[in-house]
């Protein structure tokens, strides 16, 4: 059994002022070695629930921790010596180069006055490399793309040499092949490396891809949780999500296709498009 | 070897100060004054006068700068300086209170500023507050011009009512200046600026983690909380102190933090210390303008550091957007 | 003037009577109340306000004086005492750089700093009010003592204080009303508070503002306008100010009429012992003036 290094049971929370839980009776496993998807509708509690794990809320009932102790008893430099983590946006306010930010990311293993050692420095460079921008290391940040600037900040948070990852919507604002990018990293990063990942994402189909497990929220409690073939189905997208969707496969991995309304419903409204609906259940050629 | 650069030139500085004056002293004398002998009156001038004047004007330059570029940090923006914590308003209506008043006493218009500067900052912290979220950057600074703006009011209200040399004084106290600088008000100085002073340099490695963002700074190990209330408070009471003892300078705080960076990069490992250094240089050899440019007749340092500083930021920005 | 232990004492007991018959400390104070120590009667005075040195020259310790503000301007040859620059506040190290031995300030919290720091120099630092009339002998004589000129200074003030007696003995009853605005933006009044309205009283005039006690007072157009003074004394000896030809100010009755008397000459900038000739040329100003 690989090491279990993010567990939260019955995490429940609840907002100041709110009506409602944001989270109930939540329990999700990351283990060391595995990519798990945490995906669900806006407003579901992804954010609430990774907050909890991260230890930066403290949860109203349930256990959240990581490597076996409790999140919100984790000082910050020592949480980040395990956890490392990638917010969705992020902008410098002053001028800094690729190298100089991964480089920020060895504060939490360096004392208050040492400097750059040669640990640190290999630690960089490594870094830098698995996460192909070596060659970008003197650019300053403002002139990389977008999946650039995703891969350098993925490169600081390896270089905090943690145990686990934790990445909050990492394709938003990326083009097609960015994405991509990101998440065949983020996969080999993981296998490789025996990191713990935890991704938020409301790419369904590549996390279905490309994560070991999955785990959909939906207001706030888990609907379903486990290898993509087993948690993603259509009822469970469609209950969740609330909207019509078929579903294909790509190399095991269920693919999903959003419908139009019209098409799902049947009767109901007025039929403008002519064209026929495509086919259902097309296994394409390997 | 920029560190050897610059502090030759604050030494150079240091020195020009002492030799230079609206009046004309042989060099002679002033190294037999400094060296302790000498004429009486050059002994005075020189001992009394021109070397605490010379060393307030440096650490309060440096710790204008020093509070400038935490401060900017602090709130992710290249535009912060000392004064957005609206302190300004604060010191000037405590001083010109104390002057229409006619509080007596060489300390009563410092004492009464660094008052109304502490004021003002409990004013503007309980403001971000309220507003939600702990010291908020952009709260904070709404808060800043308003609370500055509301003191500002006050103070014009006074000084209308006040008679003409009050009006008067008020006006040049605003403006700056460090006539009334003594060996005790040098050493009370610096005493007391030691400890905020080192809260921020302690802090410089969460600082550089701010500039990034609050959150990814938290991720990085930053006590994100914690340390933007001891800067926030450090950079307070080393402003209010400043004001308190030699009016409201601008620009050094503003301006003396790019050009670092322009030079050391953004890590406040280099940042503050170098900041210190070229803050209390440019303020010395603004002093040093502001008293013999008209000779007799003194500028308040604040108008030479805003004639000074104005071209230079215009070719920092210039710099910084291309 | 040599000093002697008896004229000395002779003098503190004078200054003494003048307060009203205290036995306090022999040893006068300054405005402030600090103590004036002198070893020896001061012979190197800087002068930071115009009264003084007006004054100086009068009880005849001008030939004392080796600083003056550049404001000072009376009496004429006052140009050959070295200027030191403002006298508020005054550049603390030009001022030591006269050597003086005695520098007397004009009482104001801005001097604060200053004062100290050329007390710490080890000089005998004074800080007087000089407002009002009354003023005139009063610091005569204390200018006196510290100068060693006490005779001549106690001639002076006696000589004024019997002008001045007599000046009030004959003073006609306040025929007209007269506002004195000495800046227009924001007009600026002065005040009970100010010898000006001393010596309006004098000549016959009542000052349309008496009721404020500082010297002077901001205020606006309209409090000019509803107290509706008969005229308008103006001190630089325009005939009429600039500011009378200001659309706003045509709200003012005087101004519209152009009631302006005017009068010019440094005796009205300050009390001096030149202010009982003052009363005589402002009694003729306001007879033939109004225009």
């Amino acid at each position: 059994m690989d090491q279990l290094i993010l567990s939260a049971r019955g995490a429940t929370h609840r907002y100041a002022g709110a009506g409602e839980d944001a989270l109930r009776d939540v329990d999700v496993d990351v283990c060391a070695g595995e990519l798990v998807a945490l995906i669900g509708p806006n407003g579901s509690g992804k954010t609430t629930l990774v907050r909890l794990l991260l230890g930066t809320l403290a949860p109203r009932a349930g256990a959240v921790s990581v490597l076996g102790r409790p999140s919100h008893a984790w000082s910050r430099p020592a949480m980040a010596r395990v956890v490392g983590v990638v917010v969705q946006r992020e902008e410098p306010a002053f001028p800094i180069t690729v190298r100089q930010t991964v480089a920020l990311g060895r504060y939490p293993r360096r004392g208050a006055w040492e400097p750059l050692g040669e640990a640190d420095r290999t630690a960089v460079d490594r870094a830098l490399g698995l996460c192909d921008v070596a060659r970008l290391r003197d650019r300053w940040v403002s002139t990389l793309s977008g999946g650039e600037w995703q891969r350098v900040r993925l490169a600081r948070a390896l270089a905090q040499e943690p145990q686990a990852l934790v990445l909050d919507e990492p394709t938003a604002n990326l083009d097609l092949g960015h994405e991509m990018e990101v998440f065949e990293l983020l996969a080999d990063l993981v296998r490789r490396e025996r990191l713990a990942g935890l991704v938020i994402t409301h790419h369904v189909n590549l996390a279905a891809r490309y994560a070991d497990r999955l785990v959909v929220l939906h207001r706030g409690r888990v609907r379903s949780s486990g290898p993509p073939a087993t948690a993603l189905t259509r009822e469970v997208l469609q209950d969740v999500f609330a909207w019509p969707v078929e579903v294909s496969r790509w190399r095991d991995a269920p693919q999903f296709i959003p419908l139009k309304r019209v098409e799902a419903d049947g009767g109901g409204r007025t039929e403008t498009d002519k064209t026929p609906p495509p086919p259902f259940h097309q296994y394409p050629e390997e | 070897m920029r560190w050897v650069g610059l502090a030759l030139l604050a030494a150079a500085a240091l020195i020009l100060a002492v030799v230079v004056g609206p009046v004309a002293l042989p060099l002679r004398d002033v190294l037999a004054a400094l060296g302790g002998e000498g004429d009486g009156t050059v002994g005075a001038i020189v001992r009394e006068l021109r070397v605490p004047r010379a060393l307030l004007a440096f650490v309060v330059g440096g710790s204008l700068a020093v509070t400038g570029a935490a401060l900017q940090a602090l709130v992710r923006n290249a535009l912060a300086d000392p004064y957005l914590l609206g302190l300004s308003g604060g010191a000037g209506l405590g001083a010109v209170a104390a002057i229409a008043l006619g509080l007596g006493g060489a300390w009563a218009v410092p004492a009464a500023a660094f008052a109304g500067a502490l004021v003002a900052v409990a004013l503007v912290y309980r403001l971000a507050l309220v507003a939600g979220g702990v010291l908020e950057p952009r709260v904070l600074i709404l808060a800043g011009v308003v609370v500055g703006a509301f003191a500002a009011a006050i103070m014009g209200a006074l000084m209308a009512v006040s008679p003409a040399p009050q009006l008067r004084s008020a006006l040049l106290w605003l403006l700056g200046g460090f006539q009334a600088a003594s060996w005790r008000t040098v050493l009370v100085f610096v005493a007391y600026a030691v400890i905020p002073l080192a809260v921020v340099g302690v802090s410089h490695r969460s600082l550089d983690l701010l500039t990034l963002g609050e959150e990814p700074a938290q991720f990085l190990g930053a006590d994100v909380g914690a340390v933007k209330r001891r800067v926030y408070v450090a950079a307070s009471l080393l402003t209010a102190a400043a004001v308190a003892v030699s009016g409201i300078i601008g620009f050094v705080g503003l301006v003396v933090p790019h050009a670092i960076r322009m030079v050391w990069g953004h890590l406040h490992a280099a940042v503050l210390p170098a900041a210190f250094l070229l803050g209390g240089t440019l303020l010395v050899l603004a002093d040093a303008l502001a008293r013999t440019v008209v000779a007799p007749v003194e500028l308040p340092v604040g108008v030479v550091t805003a004639i000074l500083g104005v071209p230079v930021f215009a070719l920092l920005l210039r710099r910084w957007t291309s | 003037m040599l000093f002697s232990g008896r004229r000395l004492a002779v003098v503190v007991v004078a200054v003494a009577a003048c307060r009203g018959g205290e036995r306090s400390s022999a040893l006068p104070v300054d405005d402030e109340g600090a103590g004036l120590a002198l070893q020896a009667p001061a012979s190197a005075v800087v002068s930071l306000s115009p009264a003084f040195t007006e004054l100086l020259f009068a009880i005849g310790a001008g030939d004392r004086l080796v600083g003056r503000t550049r404001w000072c301007d009376y009496p004429p040859g006052v140009e050959r005492v070295p200027s030191v620059g403002d006298g508020l506040p005054p550049v603390v190290e030009v001022v030591l750089a006269r050597r003086p031995d005695l520098v007397l300030f004009y009482t104001s919290a801005s001097n604060a700093a200053a004062l100290d720091q050329v007390r710490r120099a080890g000089i005998t630092a004074a800080s007087f009010r000089m407002d009002r009339l009354d003023d005139v002998p009063r610091l005569a004589r204390l200018l006196g003592w510290l100068t060693g000129a006490a005779d001549s200074a106690e001639w002076v003030a006696q000589g004024f204080e019997r002008a001045l007696d007599s000046a009030r003995a004959v003073a006609p009853a306040a025929r007209r009303r007269v506002a004195v605005v000495v800046w227009d933006n924001p007009p600026i009044v002065i005040g009970a508070g100010s010898f000006l309205s001393e010596l309006l009283r004098l000549a016959g005039a009542a000052n349309a503002f008496d009721d404020i006690a500082a010297p002077s007072a901001q205020t606006s157009i309209e409090t000019i306008a509803a107290r509706n003074p008969d005229a308008l004394l103006v001190l630089e000896g325009d005939a009429s100010p600039a500011f009378a030809r200001r659309p706003e100010w045509q709200l003012v009755r005087a101004v519209r009429e152009r009631r302006f008397v005017s009068v010019h000459g440094s005796e009205f900038h300050r009390p001096s012992p030149r202010a009982v000739e003052a009363v005589r040329v402002l009694k003729r100003a306001l007879d033939t003036g109004g225009h």
